[in-house]
């Protein structure tokens, strides 16, 4: 009996000795601090190219995303999702769509227009999504048809899944009707050079830079000076147009001239000619779209005068002297209170709203891009509305629309749109010694990119002026 | 002597059932883990996925100090049907850095693996499963500071109704290759597994243990009729 379980005994020692030495890995990770790391940040990006092609006949207008990412064997299928909402009502929406398919096969019954089943949070709720998009491809050509036309506008793409979320800005199909008009960005060629080279390159597009200190006579010209030039920029690692106006070591003036002393302008503008490109300007009863971007860097420091950063503004009429809109940098007098303001003028008519954007922090754009979309009705009882969006999180700063507004001035053929910086010396004076500028001034310079203008309802006879 | 025996009989009897309800094993020698607690991910890693013939799934590693690797662990599930369904029918390759240029070992474990349920699920919902498998041969010798592909494949013939995945998270990098192969490139994700120096237990050594504490309940039974 003792034999058998010494016997015993030993099976079961055998087994215990056996099975202690058995990896369990999963309750004593912790314990692999010898452990070599090796996994590097996942090549989780990609890329997205967008081709539009217009069916003027049939009136569709087909949309075409080329999505290159690395190889995944994930378990799930991404999706593809595009915001539709870049235009309200006159958005596309999913009944608008005709055919769809991805890689050549038809996805018709895979797409949806709400978002959902993917970890995106998508602000908008009018989406078109792709589901189900099919595994280990390292290409989706994902396609479709729209029942109208709709020209290209900004807008957001995501490719996710449950477990992430890549959100993409892209282009996407706009307002209904609308014909897209110019598109200007600043080009590597014109690293180095000055006002007369930038100036030829805008009129390429519609727009000219010819109100800028480069000049002589009158007061505040500078021709060696930098007033504008194509700058590097780290976010969209792309070039852009900077936009400078001085204090040291020239005091930039407003075009030289001896009259307007008491301020100082470096903008460039669409082109101040309203038959070839009357399509950039606005004219009477047109609807116009007007997006671009801008980057205050920070420490951007306004004063309580004006500082305007954009203007739409008659060229011609006898009531021209104001702008309609414009977008200003203010502060208080002593500097503090930093704020964006957008402000509507009648020229003393009684139908001016006065400041109708105001207060919306300068810190909350300052050293970041922000997208601008402006909708405009040109005429008495006109539509404004803007919408200025902060590129790098979304976050809406300005979302401001009204349907009765007066966007037009007695007497004009066309609204020009500005950009750049239009200041105030802010009690200094130019023809004085010294200029008694307001101690708050200094070099300062905005950052302008990325142009798209959008029209509707056409003016045949844009040149003939209008009351 | 008859009555220490019976003592320590017992409480060997109670320490292996604890092993077996909760699996630590005291004195085990891991070589390397790399682990996503819990999985949040699963790759395709099986000789048939949808539209290509086959995905293989392979994840790096580097040993602190040279080690034979004599046993694989890793977490898998079955997809979508999340739940074995066919016979496993396991591969482990190992290869040289990069991977594809040399293969080193191979590894033909067919269902010769101990799979049991990790008490959880991941992804959609698929049932998570540990495995624990054996290299015979003698394993494979890993040399200090050198980087080495490790892939873990199901060869059993499922279709993409039913397919095979490694578990892991969507963080990291690891390399994936489709048409069973036919070139690598690099995928977002990280896989579990563990390498260890000690085998797994051998069937006929449960066998031997399962015996022993049979054996021990029948000898208590017995002596106790004879008190």
């Amino acid at each position: 009996m003792k034999a058998l379980q010494i016997i015993f005994l030993a099976c079961v020692l055998v087994g215990i000795a056996a099975v202690a030495r058995a990896p369990d890995p999963y309750l004593r990770a912790a314990a692999a601090g010898h452990a070599t790391a090796q996994d590097t940040p996942p090549p989780d990006d990609y890329t997205v190219d967008v081709n539009v092609s217009t069916d003027s006949v049939a009136g569709t207008t087909t949309w075409t995303y080329t999505i290159n990412r690395p190889l995944s064997i994930a378990k799930e299928s991404p999706h593809f999702t595009v915001d539709f909402g870049s235009c309200g009502g006159e958005s596309p929406t999913m009944a608008s769509v005709i055919s769809a398919s991805v890689n050549g096969v038809d996805w018709s019954n895979n797409i949806s227009g709400a978002e959902g089943g993917t970890n995106c949070t998508v602000p908008s709720t009018n989406v078109l999504k792709f589901d189900h998009l099919p595994l280990f491809q390292t290409q989706y050509v994902i396609q479709f048809t729209l029942n109208d036309i709709y020209p290209p506008m900004d807008t957001t793409a995501w490719l996710s899944t449950s477990m992430s979320c890549n959100k993409k800005p892209t282009l996407g199909p706009g307002c209904r009707g609308f014909r897209r008009t110019t598109t200007m960005d600043a080009d590597p060629s014109l690293v180095g050079k000055l006002y007369n080279d930038i100036n030829t390159y805008m009129r390429t597009f519609g727009f000219d830079y010819t109100e800028n200190p480069n000049c002589t006579g009158g007061f505040g010209g500078d021709i060696n000076g930098v007033h504008a030039q194509a700058a590097l920029d780290p976010f969209y690692n792309r070039y852009v147009f900077q936009f400078f106006i001085h204090i040291d070591p020239v005091m930039d003036g407003d075009r030289c001239s001896s009259s307007t002393v008491d301020r100082q302008r470096n903008e460039m503008k669409s082109a101040t000619n309203n038959t070839t490109w009357a399509p950039i300007q606005g004219n009477w009863d047109e609807w116009q779209i007007i997006e671009w971007k801008f980057k205050i860097p920070a420490g951007f420091q306004p004063t309580s005068s004006f500082c305007h950063i954009q203007q739409l503004k008659a060229q011609d009429g006898p009531n021209n002297g104001s702008a309609l809109i414009t977008i200003t940098p203010r502060a208080n007098s002593n500097g503090s209170n930093k704020r964006i303001q957008i402000i509507h003028s009648v020229d003393g008519a009684p139908t001016g709203k006065g400041t109708i954007v105001d207060n919306v922090p300068l810190s909350a754009f300052e050293d970041q891009w922000v997208q601008v979309r402006e909708e405009i009705h040109y005429e008495h009882a006109g539509t404004y509305a803007v919408t200025i969006t902060r590129i790098s999180d979304g976050a809406v700063l300005v979302n401001f629309r009204d349907d009765n507004i007066d966007m037009w001035r007695i007497g004009s053929s066309y609204i020009r749109n500005k950009y750049g910086i239009y200041r105030s010396l802010a009690g200094g004076m130019l023809n004085r010694t010294p200029v008694g500028q307001s101690p708050l001034l200094k070099n300062e310079s905005i950052f302008l990119r990325d142009w798209r203008i959008y029209e509707k309802n056409t003016n045949p006879n844009p040149e003939l002026p209008h009351d | 002597m008859t009555k220490s025996v019976s003592l320590f009989s017992v409480s060997a009897a109670l320490a292996f059932s604890a092993l077996l309800v909760s699996g630590t094993a005291a004195q085990a020698s891991p070589l390397f883990t790399q682990m996503t607690t819990p999985p949040t991910q699963e790759f395709y890693s099986d000789s048939q996925a949808q539209f290509v013939d086959g995905v293989l799934a392979a994840d790096d590693f580097t040993l602190g100090s040279t080690g034979t690797i004599r046993a694989v662990s890793w977490q898998g599930a079955y997809s979508p049907a999340g739940a074995p369904g066919l016979a496993d029918s396991f591969h482990i390759n190992i290869y040289a850095d990069p991977i594809g240029s040399t293969l080193l070992a191979s590894f033909a474990l067919g269902a010769d693996v101990n799979r049991s349920a990790a008490g959880g699920t991941v992804g959609a919902g698929d049932i998570l499963y540990n495995y624990v498998a054996a290299l015979d041969g003698g394993g494979f010798t890993a040399t200090a500071g050198t980087r080495y592909w490790i892939s873990i494949v199901n060869d059993a013939a499922f279709s993409f109704a039913d397919a095979w995945t490694w578990a892991g998270g969507a963080s990291g990098a690891m390399r994936a290759s489709v048409n069973n192969g036919s070139s690598w490139v690099t995928t977002a994700g990280s896989t579990n597994f563990a390498l260890d120096s000690q085998p797994v237990p051998e069937p006929a050594t449960l066998g031997l243990l399962s015996l022993g504490v049979g054996l021990i309940g029948v000898a208590r039974s017995r002596r106790r009729q004879r008190q």
